[in-house]
């Protein structure tokens, strides 16, 4: 049985600079995998290699066995890995409906059909107001992108990533600038979220990681320091100096 | 297979025509590349200067030397002037935005000439120096042309030099490369761009002088070059002198070459050229330099 | 799971999902049309004008307005229209509505072929590619002046009676009415286009097309056909002026035309369709007008509204009215 994601050994350098060295992850179906590590660790570098920003030096990337270094952005959203950003990457001009409706579209790939009246396709309006609904953004739907709270946005930031029905969702930092409320918020829809989904989360809220994640990978300068379960993590030294700042290595 | 005396010619006259495109070029390079803001009047300036050369020179007598430099200067007032005022709102719209009011304003340009001067091609007056020809060893070679492809060569190596030798145009790099970094290392971005924009339209108007005789002064002569000039920028990469440069040379030879090996295609050679390089290398020659 | 209800009782995924809506514009404009008719014979040759500019400029707003293509060479799909129709109607055939067809499909393609290349590009890049590509297409009619008459124009064809029953008369009145007859459907397809799954998704690339990407979308070809339907229409526009005027010269590929084009959409407000409308009625009476007096002296004019209008009201008049109709509406929301 294959893993839902898996890296082996990539690499990425920018110039001189080393980025990522030499890391290997794995993810099972249905996970709930945090990455951690101070900032600059390249916990970002990793996720824009995995969804095709960049391209590794070395390694492979493999997503349900299959690899998918050589293929584009949005054949490899095609194969079923979708992201969130750290800085919500919206359709701010657009509706909330809007924004859900393009994710359903596209993952249906009817988005290149040119006839029927979209707002009279019954299927699509009950799908997305049930997926608004288990949102909490119901009553958002016909609001523009543009005029909701940020908290609000960072929802809608996941909402289309969901809405893909990927098997692998990324999540980029989705708790940065929220206050606790919305963390919450955020918490028990990634706790609703389905066990085929299998979930990688970038983020430093740590009282997010340890109530979310069932496996944690702590990456240092590049590499891989150590991936384990959370009692371990938290309880072992070297994790403690890099957080704490004492030097190591 | 053509005469040496041909091919030299064809040689001088394309570098001078793509030197002259490079000399209106290089002041919307410089400004696309620091403020990202896209002139489409910069053509404007360039005929701007030309046409105060030919109110000089044909008006009021004076010969073609003096009246450059106060052509130059008055068209550099004159983009000072706009730069203070209508620019001001085109830095604050938005990317297409700029696009149409720099073209609205193009529109005035060429309104503008059209009543001061008329809807007829016109020449500068050559000054008699410069007219004629060499001959040297069997090969004819226009004068005017090699003059400017000397005088060009010689602001070339001035922009060269001020660019990457004095404050000012290490500033000026900085500036294009990190205009929010700029300012935060304390440089006036704002007034560095009202320079380089000044000097911008004086280059342009420099071009539009000297080039008077391959590009003939009329009122659409700002919308006519413009898509030359946006090729070039484009393909030499923007914000890149040395790209621009480059560039210039490159598409000024291939279109002399190209019209007279294919007379009847002549003037797509050029098109098809850029077109067939932006293919493979979209960001052009030199990215932000 | 939740049984499916009927749309319309769920009124605010029907304004959740913002589509163009039938309603008293397309009514008044109809009763304006027929009152021109009626009341103004006099100026059937103008207002046909207005319905083909109004084609031309709905086309425009579905690469712009929806897609975000931005672009200063869009004359060169109504060019390749009109010459196309002019050649159909000189060597193959003198029906008109097949020949609008076929300038549709030529036009449609070389859409595609140019959309390939030019949709690569971003910002000034991309305008500058599309204003080279017309540029290009223009030298090259120049150029063939033995086919396409370069500065004198096509012309010397006939065109048959529409549907074999209506002769193009004198007066302009199997024009006016054949026009407008066009421009309801194009008007109406248009509409569909927009409407549709992908009019929703061209307005996604429009806004964030890094994003489009990322929800799987290959946004280069949903682009490119965007572009050829865009073209088509404005192809279709074209040949309807080579027909109706029996002329097509080197104007219809010119820079000014892109330039009047896209004036009449910042005018009238981009992305609504209806600003297609306004802005052409305004431009092309506006233009008659003026250029009447003096052609080079409507360009300060010209010259001036572009910048005014860009500057203080950058979503043209339909923009300007909506806002205004939607702080009328936002009033009644409240309790």
């Amino acid at each position: 049985m294959s893993f839902a994601l898996e890296i082996r050994n990539l690499k990425k350098a920018f110039g001189g600079l080393e980025v990522t060295r030499d890391v290997s992850l794995a993810l099972a179906g249905g996970a709930r995998h945090a990455l951690i590590g101070p900032n600059g660790a390249g916990k970002s570098t990793l996720v824009n290699l995995i969804t095709g920003v960049l391209k590794p030096n070395a390694g492979e990337i493999l997503l349900g066995g299959r690899e998918i270094g050589n293929l584009s952005q949005a054949e490899r959203v095609k194969r079923g890995l979708a992201r969130t950003f750290q800085i919500n990457s919206l359709f701010s001009t657009m509706t909330v409906a809007e924004n859900v409706a393009l994710a359903m579209v596209a993952h249906d790939a009817t988005d290149a059909r040119l006839l029927g009246d979209i707002s009279k396709d019954v299927k699509l309006s009950a799908r997305i107001e049930e997926h608004l609904a288990r949102l909490n953004l119901a009553e958002a739907a016909d609001r523009l992108v543009s005029s909701l709270s940020y908290g609000q946005q960072r929802i809608v930031e996941v909402a289309l990533a969901l809405a893909l029905q990927p098997n692998v969702l990324l999540l980029d930092e989705p708790a940065a600038g929220l206050a606790a409320k919305d963390v919450e918020i955020l918490l028990g829809l990634l706790k609703g979220l389905p066990t085929t989904v299998s979930v990688l989360i970038i983020e430093h809220d740590m009282d997010l990681v340890f109530r979310f994640a069932e496996t944690i990978t702590v990456l240092v300068d590049g590499q891989v320091l150590l991936t384990g379960l959370p009692d371990a993590v938290r309880k072992d030294q070297r994790v403690r100096d890099v957080y704490l700042g004492r030097r190591h290595g | 297979m053509p005469s040496l005396s041909t091919l030299l010619s064809l040689f001088i006259d394309g570098a001078s025509y793509g030197m002259i495109l490079f000399l209106i070029a290089s002041g919307l390079t410089v400004t696309l590349g620091i403020m990202r803001i896209i002139n489409l009047a910069h053509c404007g300036f360039a005929m701007i200067g030309g046409y105060a050369a030919l109110a000089l020179t044909s008006w009021m007598g004076l010969p073609l030397l003096v009246a450059l430099p106060i052509a130059i200067l008055l068209t550099m007032a004159i983009g000072f002037l706009l730069e203070q005022t209508i620019y001001r709102v085109v830095y604050r719209t938005h990317e297409f935005g700029q696009i149409l009011m720099t073209l609205g304003l193009t529109y005035l340009m060429v309104a503008t000439i059209n009543l001061i001067f008329g809807s007829l091609m016109q020449n500068i007056p050559m000054p008699e120096p410069l007219s004629g020809v060499w001959l040297a060893g069997g090969l004819t070679v226009s004068k005017y042309r090699i003059f400017l492809v000397a005088v060009s060569a010689g602001v070339a190596l001035l922009l060269w030099t001020t660019f990457e030798w004095t404050t000012f145009g290490t500033r000026l790099r900085a500036a294009i490369d990190n205009p929010r970094m700029a300012r935060a290392c304390g440089i006036d971005v704002g007034r560095l761009l009202s320079i380089a924009f000044a000097a911008g339209c004086g280059l342009a108007a420099l071009g539009g002088v000297l080039g008077a005789q391959m590009l003939p002064l009329e009122p659409f002569y700002a919308l006519k070059y413009l898509v030359l000039v946006l090729m070039v920028v484009t393909v030499g990469g923007l914000g890149s002198l040395k790209g621009s440069l480059v560039a210039a040379l490159a598409l000024g030879l291939i279109d002399t070459f190209g019209r007279y090996f294919l007379p009847e295609l002549g003037a797509f050679v050029i098109y098809v050229t850029v077109f067939a390089f932006l293919l493979i290398r979209p960001r052009g020659l030199f990215q932000n330099a | 799971m939740r049984e499916l209800r009927d749309p319309s009782a769920l009124p605010e995924m029907r304004s959740a999902l913002r589509t163009h809506r039938l309603g008293w514009f397309e009514v008044v404009m109809l009763a304006v049309f027929a009152a021109v008719y009626y009341l103004l014979p006099g100026y059937l040759p103008l207002a046909t004008q207005v319905a083909i500019m109004i084609i031309f400029a709905i086309s425009l707003d579905l690469a712009l307005g929806y897609g975000g293509i931005e672009t200063l060479g869009h004359a060169v799909f109504y060019g390749i229209g009109g010459y196309a129709a002019g050649f159909y109607a000189l060597y193959v055939c003198q029906e008109p509505i097949s020949g609008l067809l076929v300038a549709a499909l030529v036009a449609g393609l070389f859409g595609v072929l140019s959309g390939i290349v030019v949709l690569r590009a971003k910002g000034l890049t991309l305008v500058m590619l599309t204003l080279a590509c017309a540029t290009m297409v223009h030298e090259f009619a120049n150029s063939m002046r033995a086919i396409t008459g370069g500065d004198d124009g096509l012309s010397g064809y006939r065109i048959d009676p529409v549907l074999g029953l209506f002769r193009f008369d004198l007066f302009g009145r199997t024009a006016y009415v054949y026009s407008v007859c066009v421009l309801i459907v194009v008007f109406l397809l248009a509409r569909i286009v927009a409407n549709s799954n992908f009019g929703l998704v061209a307005r996604g690339i429009r806004s964030n097309s890094q994003r489009m990407q990322l929800l799987g979308v290959p946004v280069l070809n949903r682009l490119v056909l965007l572009y050829a339907v865009s073209g088509a229409f404005a192809g279709i526009a074209g040949a309807l002026s080579a027909q109706v005027t029996k002329l097509v010269g080197l104007n219809t590929l010119a820079f000014t035309l892109s330039g009047n084009v896209l004036i009449v959409l910042i005018l009238g407000g981009i992305g609504r369709l209806y600003g297609a409308v306004i802005g052409s009625i305004v431009f092309v009476v506006l233009s008659d007008r003026a250029a009447a007096i003096d052609p080079f002296n409507w360009l300060f004019i010209l010259g001036g509204l572009i910048m005014l209008v860009v500057w203080l009201a950058p979503d043209g008049i339909v923009g300007r009215f909506s806002a205004l109709t939607w702080q009328f509406r936002k009033q009644e929301r409240r309790p």
